[in-house]
């Protein structure tokens, strides 16, 4: 995440908890910001990545009729 | 009648077959045994006694009757409370969904071993659904380790590794996302497989991760943990991401060897320094296989961060509306980290869904120099219940994602792993067997001769007074040593052929 600014889990869960829908309390607000920090650092580790710039796919892949309607 | 409540589930079933024991005194022995220790483990939710005894008498009746019976007939096993049991709700370790109806059908895996004789003991304990690496819940209580109940089973198949190393079921099912089966199997000294990502069908058991969840056996003995596998595969209309893939029995080419396998040891982010029992356990297996040559694994960190950030937001985002509704009912463990996970940014979902892309080639890279790679399964031997965090390499870490340090990796993408138990000094502690996609016959093959050669065995849990020998007959000393039966699948020529399932969406 090179060029990205720092992330700021605060400003980030008061924006979005709303727009989803969701209401964090004031006792789980602490322990929910911290899983954000962690999972943040774990979005920095997987921006380390080497992928090719050109290149772009991704695990899942979708088989339209052929996803589970047959069986062997 | 003598019932040996620690010999494997292909003997009892050999037994119950060759008319030594029946079915209803093999399942009294079970139900006897669970009455008694389940209050002191927490491994079983659900008892299904009536059920059990039914099918017994049922399978007591065919035999007298001179019908075919399947290769487990009469042989107990039990299921992750994750999976549909008829007539029950599936709670998936939570409180939420015990309101649910009950099932109305079994999850087709156990539908398929229910089909080949084996007799269904009831639901185990687990992780609130499935968040989890300890074994602690909530609702359900902590599932405690036999070796030493003070001490966690692990998670989230907390239930399924305390159940099979108890002696109160000699297989069970698990469903591992991040190594939930390969934990619980590390910390309470049993053997686990978890599949190829797609190898055995999903269908009617509680999601947690659709890219991550994959299902699985474990057992005390390797001829079980193959045969049940054996007995679960072939794909299955309801889970989209199941393989196409006919089946490819592994338990009759158990004993074909390791001969010519090339086999490392993973090194790197995957070694043992300051984790004295690992290091010791993965010693004693690389030794006995012959593995010399170290694997340096790049971009380890970056898959286990890659799976790290798919399980919080797929799960997260499936269990949104709950999370909207009913916060207060979710196991405090597991919400706060549900709640976080729905507010990341997609842009890092699917950056993590291109770097497992990545990692997964890297790995095949690997697996045109080696066949079988040996790793650590924890870090650590079970910690006490209610430990917080782990020193690792000097450094204190928090205990939950911790636990998974090693198992996470590699079910990111997807490989076949067998756990394989290694007896220290004191508790058991597990041992990574990985292959390349689609050769769980490979992990299975080395796990048996690894248990053949005793350096891998499912310890009797002897910490507790009173436990061994509670239930059945406990006859250990006129009990063969693991994979020396004269000839354990004596029975089985092919375990799929000559005998109809009644699952009948295969």
């Amino acid at each position: 995440m090179s060029g990205s600014p720092p992330f700021d889990a605060e400003r980030h869960l008061d924006a979005m908890a709303p727009v989803i829908g969701l209401t964090i309390t004031a006792e789980q607000r602490p322990v929910v910001l911290q899983f954000l920090g962690i999972a943040e650092r774990m979005a920095r580790i997987v921006a380390t990545c080497p992928l090719d710039d050109a290149e772009f796919s991704l695990a899942p892949v979708f088989r339209p009729g052929n996803g589970g309607s047959e069986t062997a | 009648m003598s019932i040996d409540i620690f010999a494997p589930a292909h003997v009892l079933a050999r037994r119950v077959a060759q008319g030594e024991a029946n079915a209803e005194a093999v399942t009294e022995a079970f139900l006897g045994r669970i009455a008694t220790l389940n209050p002191r483990l927490a491994a079983f939710t659900d008892i299904t006694a009536a059920r059990a005894r039914e099918q017994a008498r049922s399978i007591d009746k065919d035999r007298g009757a001179g019908r075919p019976l399947g290769p487990l007939a009469g042989a107990p096993f039990a299921a992750k409370n994750l999976f549909d049991i008829a007539g029950l709700p599936t709670r998936a370790g939570s409180m939420i969904n015990r309101e649910r109806a009950p099932a109305t059908r079994d999850a087709v895996l156990v539908e398929r071993l229910s089909a080949a004789g084996a007799v269904l003991l009831g639901g185990l304990n687990m992780g609130e659904y499935a968040y989890d690496f300890t074994g602690e819940n909530a609702h359900d209580g902590a599932c405690r380790n036999p070796h030493d109940p003070a001490r966690m089973s692990g998670g989230s198949s907390s239930g399924s590794g305390s159940a099979t190393a108890a002696g109160l079921s000699p297989i069970t099912l698990g469903s591992d996302t991040n190594g939930s089966i390969r934990v619980p199997a590390s910390l309470c000294g049993i053997f686990g497989l978890k599949p190829t990502y797609g190898r055995l069908p999903r269908t009617r058991s509680f999601p947690f991760c659709d890219s991550l969840d994959h299902l699985g056996p474990l057992a005390r003995d390797v001829t079980d943990l193959a045969l049940a596998y054996d007995l679960m595969q072939g794909p299955d209309a309801g889970d989209p991401a199941c393989a196409q893939r006919t089946a490819e029995p592994t338990v009759l080419r158990l004993r074909d060897g390791i001969g010519g396998l090339r086999i490392g040891v993973a090194g790197g982010y995957f070694a043992t320094d300051g984790m004295p029992e690992a290091r010791a356990a993965v010693a004693q297996v690389a030794g006995a296989l012959g593995a010399k040559r170290i694997i340096d694994i790049d971009g380890v960190p970056i898959a286990r961060a890659a799976a790290f950030l798919i399980t919080n937001a797929e799960s997260s985002s499936f269990h949104l509306p709950r999370l909207r509704s009913r916060a207060d009912d979710f196991d405090p463990e597991t919400r706060d980290r549900f709640l976080a996970g729905a507010l990341l940014p997609a842009g890092w979902y699917v950056q993590a869904q291109r770097a497992r892309r990545w990692f997964h080639e890297e790995m095949m890279r690997h697996f045109a120099e080696v066949d079988l790679i040996v790793a650590p399964a924890t870090p650590c031997v079970a910690p006490l219940i209610g430990q917080k965090s782990l020193e690792v390499r000097g450094e204190t870490l928090p205990l939950r994602p911790s636990l998974g340090l090693f198992t996470q990796p590699i079910s990111c993408v997807g490989l076949p792993v067998a756990a394989v138990p290694v007896q220290g000094a004191g508790l058991p502690i597990g041992v990574q067997l990985i292959a390349p996609p689609w050769r769980e016959d490979l992990c299975l093959k080395a796990a048996f001769a690894l248990q053949t050669m005793g350096v891998c065995r499912a310890a009797d849990p002897a910490l507790l007074p009173g436990l061994r020998h509670a239930g059945g007959s406990d006859d250990a000393a006129a009990r063969p040593r693991p994979g020396t039966h004269a000839n354990p699948v004596d029975r089985l020529t092919d375990p799929r052929a000559g005998w109809t399932s009644g699952s009948d969406n295969r």
